[in-house]
């Protein structure tokens, strides 16, 4: 028998044998198409969270479970989607790929590269709606994380694991706060996730600019949904960050999330809510508003080390409309989170940047995140900053003041020049404790206050040059006689060259 | 205002004449009607008309069967696939060269796929 003889008995063998498998599949009618919604009927045994195929490959999310309909919203674009077309259940939790790979790219909500880098090779998928940590699995914060900003260290220290919320006014600066932490993470093994969520595409190329002329993209994953993109994608993306976070942390990592703004993902969830006939509530939010924020933030953790020590600190952002904290967004997350950063429009137009209100700002965990040094150091900054505040208003009659408050006031002018500081230029912390420790010493106290920032400059160069051992002492944490006297020395020589 | 869907007015409209006595099929569709054109639904009356069909033939045990080939199928292999879903069945039988090969039947909101198209799609996504 020949070869190609017993090819064709072999084919024919087989061609007999041959069954098909049989798909089954279930599936439904759209009976209503909306701005980013869709009803159902039919797919009776559908799941909440459930991702749905429509005919044209676009996947949905399953949502409202209803006696005849089931409602959905789409993920993508609505525009194909007809009334009486099928859709398919596909039986999976919606999940989104996570991974190594996804490092220094830009995604959208869906997990799906946007930077035309191409295809990402996941490592695993996780579910996009996950259960928080237990009380079991954590312990308390207790490294900080530093950000990189004098005033933010030294008074509203956050600690890895923390959730602080970043609020303020539009064109406040809460975004930069946001980019400088992340620029500050180099080197100290944090990965970071920046979730964009409704800004302009114009911002999010900007910001990826910054980060990338900054290296800080090695280390960082920018997940973006657009302003003109769908309303779902917005609602959906802070948890597609959460999950890619959550990755890295149950590996035993320290992450970093920033939600960039929580505001607009609200105001996505009440568009969809309002859309899918939820009743209304207070301002038109649906009723479990707070339960969107609350559940996404409850992820961020400290895990103890049975469960790998990973860690995910969350900063959200809110955007207040004229300085009104006490509207029903900014209030739930406030109440969530572990404290906030409040910034302020008139501090910033006083040119003072970051425009941190020191007064409103705090953090609950606050010194258990803070290096024992700078412990030290914030103590007084905190107690002069706040005795400046009260004795402000007296400083236009400067002249008829005793010579005790007219010290107090200049040295408050100074501590604030000091803590102002130029975006995109994070400070490291052993240099935030040198230049604390030389105000709260009063060595600046000669110094005009214009010319504080070019003095401070000159003080760190010097600590650079000649001090550079007892700024690796501070870094690691070491608060000895040895440091203290280094210090002193360090100002001493300062003095003198000024 | 959201009001009700065709379907559930179908169901409606068939539970008052299951209930309805001969001589007060009229009074009831009259109320029917009355009550359609006040929840403004008139002009959904095909789709409610559909639906009731469906909902009717469901409620009698009928089963619509959907077979759709990639070529015309015989007489004895339409029996044979419809064998299974017993013996109320309505089948309804199209043709749809897209399938290259096999069938797909639908049963209410159940398909059955065994067409070449489908298992082309299951390979590239398995290869993908």
């Amino acid at each position: 028998m020949s070869h190609t003889d017993k090819i064709i008995k072999e084919l024919k063998k087989h061609i007999a044998s041959f069954q098909t498998d049989v798909q089954t599949e279930e599936v439904g009618t759209v009976v209503e198409v909306g701005d980013g919604i869709a009803r159902m009927s039919g797919l009776t045994k559908c799941q909440s969270q459930e991702m749905l195929e429509f005919e044209d490959g676009t996947i949905g999310v399953a949502l409202n479970l209803e006696e005849e309909t089931v409602g959905a919203v789409i993920l993508g674009d609505f525009t194909s989607i007809r009334e009486g077309a099928t859709v398919k259940r596909t039986g999976k939790i919606l999940s989104v790929p996570v991974g190594e790979k996804m490092i220094g790219r830009v995604v959208n909500a869906l997990g799906l590269p946007i930077d035309g880098k191409g295809d990402i090779k996941e490592d695993d998928f996780y579910p996009v709606e996950r259960i928080a940590p237990g009380v079991m699995t954590r312990t308390p914060v207790d490294t900080p994380m530093q950000t990189g900003i004098k005033a933010i260290d030294a008074l509203i220290p956050i600690g890895r694991g923390q959730r602080e919320l970043i609020i303020g006014d539009r064109q406040t600066g809460k975004t930069a706060i946001a980019i400088d932490t992340i620029l500050n993470q180099k080197g100290q093994d944090m990965i970071c996730v920046y979730v964009a969520i409704g800004q302009k595409e114009s911002k999010v190329a900007r910001t990826v600019r910054v980060l990338q002329q900054a290296g800080a993209m090695d280390y960082t994953i920018v997940v973006s949904a657009g302003a003109s993109e769908p309303a779902p994608m917005s609602y959906l993306a802070p948890y597609t960050g959460c999950s890619m976070a959550e990755y890295f942390a149950d590996k035993g990592k320290d992450v970093l999330v920033i939600y960039d703004d929580l505001t607009k993902q609200a105001w996505a969830y009440r568009e969809m809510s309002l859309l899918l006939r939820r009743p209304p509530g207070r301002e038109a939010y649906p009723g479990d508003v707070f339960y969107l924020h609350s559940r996404l933030l409850e992820r961020a953790c400290n895990l103890n080390d049975q469960n790998g020590g990973g860690s995910i600190t969350a900063l959200p952002i809110i955007e207040t409309q004229g300085g009104d904290v006490s509207a029903y967004i900014p209030t739930n997350v406030i109440s969530i989170t572990d404290g906030q950063i409040f910034l302020e429009t008139n501090l910033f137009y006083k040119g003072i940047r970051p425009a941190l209100n020191v007064g409103l700002s705090v953090s609950r965990v606050g010194g258990a995140a803070q290096i024992k040094p700078m412990k030290k150091v914030a103590g007084s900054l905190k107690l002069t900053l706040a005795q400046f505040r009260e004795l402000e208003a007296f400083a236009q009659f400067s002249s008829d003041l005793d010579a005790d408050t007219k010290r107090q006031i200049d040295l408050g002018r100074r501590m604030t020049e000091l803590l102002k500081q130029a975006q995109y230029a994070p400070l490291s912390v052993e240099h935030q404790v040198v230049s604390i420790y030389a105000a709260g010493q009063g060595h600046f106290n000669e110094i005009p206050v214009n010319d504080v920032k070019a003095a401070e400059k000159r003080l760190l160069e010097l600590a650079d040059r000649s001090y550079a051992p007892i700024l690796g002492s501070i870094k690691a944490g070491e608060w000895s006689e040895e440091v203290q006297t280094g210090l002193k020395a360090l100002c001493e020589e300062f003095k003198t060259l000024s | 205002m959201a009001t009700l869907l065709p379907v559930q007015y179908a169901k409606i409209l068939y539970t008052l004449l299951h209930e309805a006595k001969d001589k007060e099929v009229s009074d009831v569709l009259k109320v029917f009607v009355t009550l359609l054109h006040k929840d403004q639904m008139l002009l959904k009356i095909d789709y409610i008309i559909a639906a009731f069909e469906k909902h009717a033939k469901k409620e009698d045990g009928i089963r619509e069967i959907e077979i759709t080939s990639a070529r015309a199928l015989s007489a004895k292999s339409i029996t044979e696939i419809v064998k299974p879903f017993g013996k109320n069945v309505e089948t309804t039988v199209s043709v749809d060269k897209s399938l290259i090969g096999g069938v797909v039947v639908r049963d209410g909101n159940i398909i059955f796929d065994a067409s070449i198209k489908k298992q082309l799609q299951e390979l590239t996504r398995s290869l993908a």
